[in-house]
């Protein structure tokens, strides 16, 4: 989005495509792994990777890997909900040939406006620095606003 | 006029046009498709 918006090559700078999808059918890893492994012959030729990730088991992991528990998601709206700057909770799909689902809990206007709007529902203030620092880098032209100091 | 201040409508049709601007983008969520992943979504997280 922000490559278009801010007048360069669609696809600059892009170093993965993040797929998510909600099965609470199975929380085991192979089970994702399965599903990670048909996405690696699928998406294998394309020039960055696209990273699959089954939401309903984020829970199992997450406090982990970034410190702080997180309660098992009901959905993948919910998991896109939490992450770290509201602008970022966008997520597209397509329902058929021509049918685009698009879930923008907070709507588009940040997201054209290049504003970037802290998140503290979830992750850690270090989260949200790290991302917009190197976002910030890549697209100058963003206005990020401060973690608040009341979320920690 | 600035696209964020446009009508929902328009602005998701402006996000459409934005993002079918990546060919990359649109592989993959033609690809995706024949997944069958319950509820799943292309994200920018």
């Amino acid at each position: 989005m922000w490559n278009v918006v801010t007048d360069r090559p669609p696809a600059e700078g892009i170093r993965d495509y993040d797929l998510f999808y909600f099965d609470d059918s199975d929380l085991g890893w192979d089970a994702e792994n399965e599903v990670i492994r048909a996405g690696a012959r699928l998406f294998g030729d394309l020039p960055v990777p696209v990273e699959i990730r089954n939401e309903a088991r984020v829970h199992l992991w997450y406090e982990d890997h970034f410190g702080v528990p997180c309660e098992p998601y009901p959905s993948t709206e919910a998991a896109i909900d939490s992450f770290a700057a509201t602008t970022c909770c966008l997520g597209v799909r397509l329902d058929g040939a021509d049918r685009w689902r698009v879930y923008a809990p907070h709507g588009l206007a940040d997201v054209f406006n290049l504003v970037v709007r802290p998140n503290p529902v979830l992750a850690p203030r270090q989260v949200y620095e790290a991302k917009t620092r190197r976002w910030r880098e890549q697209w100058p032209q963003l206005t990020v606003l401060p973690w608040p100091d009341s979320a920690g | 006029m600035l696209i964020g201040r446009l009508a929902v409508g328009e602005q998701l049709d402006a996000l459409r046009a934005t993002l079918s601007r990546n060919e990359q983008l649109l592989e993959v969520l033609v690809r995706a498709t024949t997944l069958e992943l319950p509820g799943w979504y292309l994200t920018a997280g």
